[in-house]
């Protein structure tokens, strides 16, 4: 079996470790139950040889006790017979008096051994087992003793044909462990290579996997279960990528394609132009025709790179509260003038509603949708549009008088590339170098749309029929919270929806909103008795009046004179906003949030904004660190676990993230 | 020789009626495929240049329902460069297949290409006695010494060279020498021919009195 190239030189192919597995635990085990056998052959040898040695002492010690003369005994030839005939077998035996004198002996004593060598073993007064006789073995001989009167009897007997007889069972049970290991072993390397061939197959066939040979699918039929199933998913695993695969060739050849013709214009244009000498109108003509296609070029490529960016989730978008009316506007104004050369009257007919989106976005997405329902509609006709509020709902529909489309038209026209007609129709841009926003009529648009509005958490409708006209209707969430925008911005939103009329007044006096930020945008009209007390109750009034600052108009309710809307930021932000400061390229404080004074702390002498000079001590380089390590990577830097030497505060954790 | 252009992209086909026009033919445009095969099916074009993707008849189509009727040699030049696309169009009665972008030179070589196939000649130069004429310079020597001819007089002259040894017609030569928008009447055949006849030698254009003109192999 071949191992993959890529795994390490020390890497157990599966095959050998499940071989080698099995081997082991098929040795161990009969090797174990050989090794218990032998044993317990082992010691029922000794039960059997101590019994016959017993019944041998039994016989002489009553021979004794019935008055024979100790000169006189003798093993009984029973026993003898028993014991064995061969001399290695036979066995002796030594009556010692209570001083461990012997009195007689008889039998075959072991060679180079006298009676005088021999001594009693003593008794133990605990013996291991209730037996009438004690035994100990010494190298192959068992020596048993009796009690005979106040004489100790001794029997002994090598046990040569017993070891024999051991020995020739230890070898068959050694041949028979060769044999079953033997026999294991090939039914290992069978099992293993049963187990281990169907995945080595599949390592194999998709290391043979490319990019042009996604088609292929692993066969589904498997040795075993978990194979069928990890074969089936891989295909379809296999399956989804080749669909995604194709889907990006297929986009790719599209994008292509639609550069195509722009770039043959100008090819073609160029070249024509130089073939000979041309008068100044057709130079200008050249050109003319040139920057409109490159006009065209460039949005295509945008629009492109967007799309391209929402597949890898890339695309930034600024969630903010919007005001759709706002945007519907700004975009109708846009599109008018395209609309006036076709004689295209539009409607607007909206209400303020304010949505989370990202303005930009919003904008594109009425921009395409109003550019293509002039494109498909007749000179004349009108066009409608409408915002609405519809609980928690904001809806905007764009309704023409158009060409209309059937149901399976409906379906296709968010597919990229997509075009009613199979023809490539330019919009007439030549001389709109500013509405380049405008529909590509390379058939994106409507596939932007589609990928814009499910970013911002809308929907779709549309109805359409041939002859009638189309309305298109975007419905957005206005509860929609990202749960990843600060707390801050859900506290806005939160004001938001506790007063939505106050909101929706507020968000038409709206004048900047990027550059005014989250509360402005709608706290200087709530009248919530909770903020309208924080703002009254704010430190820096207090702070005021501490001074002895005489506070401008009344000490109770509003004062116009004080910056009602820039309060009720301040106020917002030190109480739902985390202790934090918004900081610029140079490292100098524009902003602050929160309680901050855990953190920062204001030396003596000359007031500066720079962060590092008014932040405490064990900051200062982590906080020099991170926004240079921002810049340099253009991603968000945390620090945490920061610890700050304060005299009261326990040290905390601090963590910041700069962009 | 008479050119019909079937572009959707106004520009496109701005530039390539200009381009042929420079060249000398005279150039027809159509704007979508149904315009396309009507002028296809109506005039007897040198070459037509076909784009695919048209609106209401696609280029595809256009060529088959042509097919039916017609044999002008037919060249596409479409966006569309995969092989199944060019394949395709090959098989469907296409002479020529260029893909965009395209480079001029090169269109106007495969165009004389295509008119010299259907002449029968290997070469872009031809010869009858002492006159030779070089297509691709547009050029006209006898013996080896060259002529000024004026643009339409070298059309009438390439014309009738590349159909040399065929009887062509008063008709078929001014079909095929004036656009749609042309409106010279016919007396100015007749001054071309016979400014041709001054400029290169009276024995080259034969009249059949009745037929039409030849330039005998």
């Amino acid at each position: 079996m071949s191992s993959p190239s890529n795994t390490t030189a020390s890497a157990w192919s599966l095959a050998r470790t499940l071989a080698w597995s099995h081997v082991s635990l098929a040795t161990l085990t009969v090797i174990g139950f050989a090794a218990a056998m032998l044993w317990g052959q082992y010691r029922g040898t000794i039960r059997q040889v101590e019994s016959q040695l017993f019944g041998a002492a039994e016989a002489m010690r009553q021979s004794l006790e019935t008055g024979v003369d100790p000169e006189d005994l003798s093993i009984p030839d029973s026993f003898f017979h028993r014991f064995g005939r061969a001399p290695r077998d036979q066995a002796y035996w030594v009556l010692w008096s209570p001083e461990a004198a012997p009195i007689a002996w008889g039998g075959r004593l072991p060679e180079d051994t006298t009676v005088s060598d021999l001594r009693p073993f003593p008794l133990s007064p605990k013996p291991k087992r209730p037996r009438p006789f004690q035994s100990e073995r010494d190298g192959r001989t068992i020596e048993l003793m009796v009690e005979s009167g106040d004489n100790r009897l001794m029997i002994a007997r090598p046990m040569a044909k017993e070891f024999d007889a051991l020995g020739s069972l230890g070898l068959r049970l050694l041949g028979g462990i060769l044999v079953s290991i033997s026999v294991a072993a090939l039914m290992a390397i069978w099992v293993s290579n049963r187990i281990a061939t169907p995945i080595s197959d599949l390592a194999v066939k998709t290391r043979e996997l490319t990019h042009d040979r996604l088609n292929e699918r692993l066969d589904a039929n498997q040795s075993t279960s978990e194979m069928n199933e990890l074969a089936s998913e891989f295909n379809s695993m296999l399956e989804n990528l080749q669909r995604a695969f194709e889907r990006q060739k297929q986009f790719t050849a599209d994008a292509a394609h639609e550069l195509r013709t722009p770039v043959s214009v100008v090819l073609a244009q160029s070249e024509h132009c130089l073939a000979r000498a041309r008068s100044e109108v057709d130079y200008r003509v050249e050109f003319e025709t040139t920057r409109a296609t490159a006009i065209h070029m460039r949005q295509l490529v945008q629009d492109l790179l967007d799309l391209a960016r929402m597949d890898d989730g890339r695309l930034p978008l600024q969630l903010e509260p919007v005001d759709l009316a706002m945007v519907g506007n700004e975009a109708v104004a846009m599109m008018s003038s395209v609309a006036a050369e076709k004689l295209i009257t539009i409607d607007v007919e909206a209400s303020p509603v304010m949505v989370r989106g990202d303005q930009l976005r919003l904008r594109q997405i009425f921009l395409n949708l109003l550019s293509n329902t002039i494109q498909y509609s007749d000179r004349g006709t009108r066009v409608s549009v409408a915002i609405s509020n519809d609980g928690d709902m904001a809806t905007m529909t764009i309704r023409d008088e158009g060409i209309g489309m059937s149901e399976t038209e409906q379906s296709l026209v968010w597919n990229r590339f997509h075009r009613v007609d199979t023809a490539r129709t330019v919009v007439a841009q030549a001389s709109q170098g500013d509405q380049s926003t405008v529909g590509t009529g390379a058939g994106l648009g409507l596939s932007l749309v589609a990928e814009l509005v499910r970013l911002q958490a809308g929907r779709i409708e549309m109805v359409s029929a041939p002859g009638v006209g189309t309305s298109v209707t975007v419905v957005f969430s206005r509860n929609a919270v990202d749960p990843t925008t600060n707390p801050y911005a859900v506290c806005c939103e939160n004001f938001l929806r506790a007063s939505p009329h106050v909101a929706s007044q507020a968000a038409g006096e709206i004048k900047d909103p990027v550059k005014t930020g989250w509360a402005s945008q709608v706290l200087p009209f709530i009248e919530h008795p909770a903020l309208a007390k924080q703002v009254r109750l704010s430190p820096s009034r207090a702070a005021a009046e501490k001074a002895g600052v005489k506070p401008p108009g009344t000490p109770e309710g509003f004062h116009p004179e004080i910056s009602v809307q820039g309060e009720a930021d301040r106020v917002t932000r030190s109480r739902y906003a985390p202790p934090s400061v918004l900081i610029n390229d140079e490292l100098q404080v524009m902003e602050l949030r929160g309680e901050t004074s855990h953190y920062l702390k204001p030396p003596t002498g000359q007031a500066s904004f720079g962060l590092l000079k008014i932040a405490r001590e064990g900051l200062i380089l982590p906080l020099r660190a991170a926004p240079n390590k921002a810049i340099k990577e253009n991603k968000v830097v945390r620090k945490e676990n920061v610890r700050l030497d304060l005299k009261k505060n326990i040290p905390q954790a601090i963590s910041g993230n700069a962009v | 020789m008479r050119i019909l252009v079937v572009e959707d992209q106004p520009d496109l086909q701005r530039l390539l009626r200009a381009c042929l026009e420079d060249e000398g033919y005279a150039v027809d445009t159509a704007g979508d495929g149904k315009e396309g095969l009507a002028k296809g099916l109506v005039w007897s074009y040198d070459v037509i240049v076909l784009d695919l993707m048209l609106p209401k008849l696609d280029g595809i189509s256009l060529l088959e329902r042509l097919r039916e009727r017609r044999s002008t040699p037919v060249l596409i030049l479409s966006a569309k460069d995969a092989l199944p696309d060019r394949v395709r169009g090959i098989d469907s009665g296409a002479d020529d297949y260029l893909t965009k972008p395209f480079e001029r030179a090169e269109l106007l070589a495969r165009i004389r290409a295509i008119i010299r196939r259907v002449a029968g000649q290997s070469q872009s130069t031809f010869r009858s006695g002492a006159v030779s004429v070089d297509l691709r310079s547009k050029t006209v020597c006898v013996d080896d010494g060259l002529i000024a001819l004026t643009s339409r007089e070298f059309s009438v002259l390439e014309y009738l060279i590349t159909h040399q040894g065929r009887v062509v017609s008063r008709e078929e030569l001014l079909d095929h020498l004036s656009d749609e928008h042309d409106e010279s009447n016919s007396n100015c055949l007749e001054v071309f021919i016979s400014n041709i006849r001054r400029k290169v030698g009276a024995t080259l254009i034969e009249t059949r009195r009745g037929f039409g003109y030849v330039i005998p192999k």
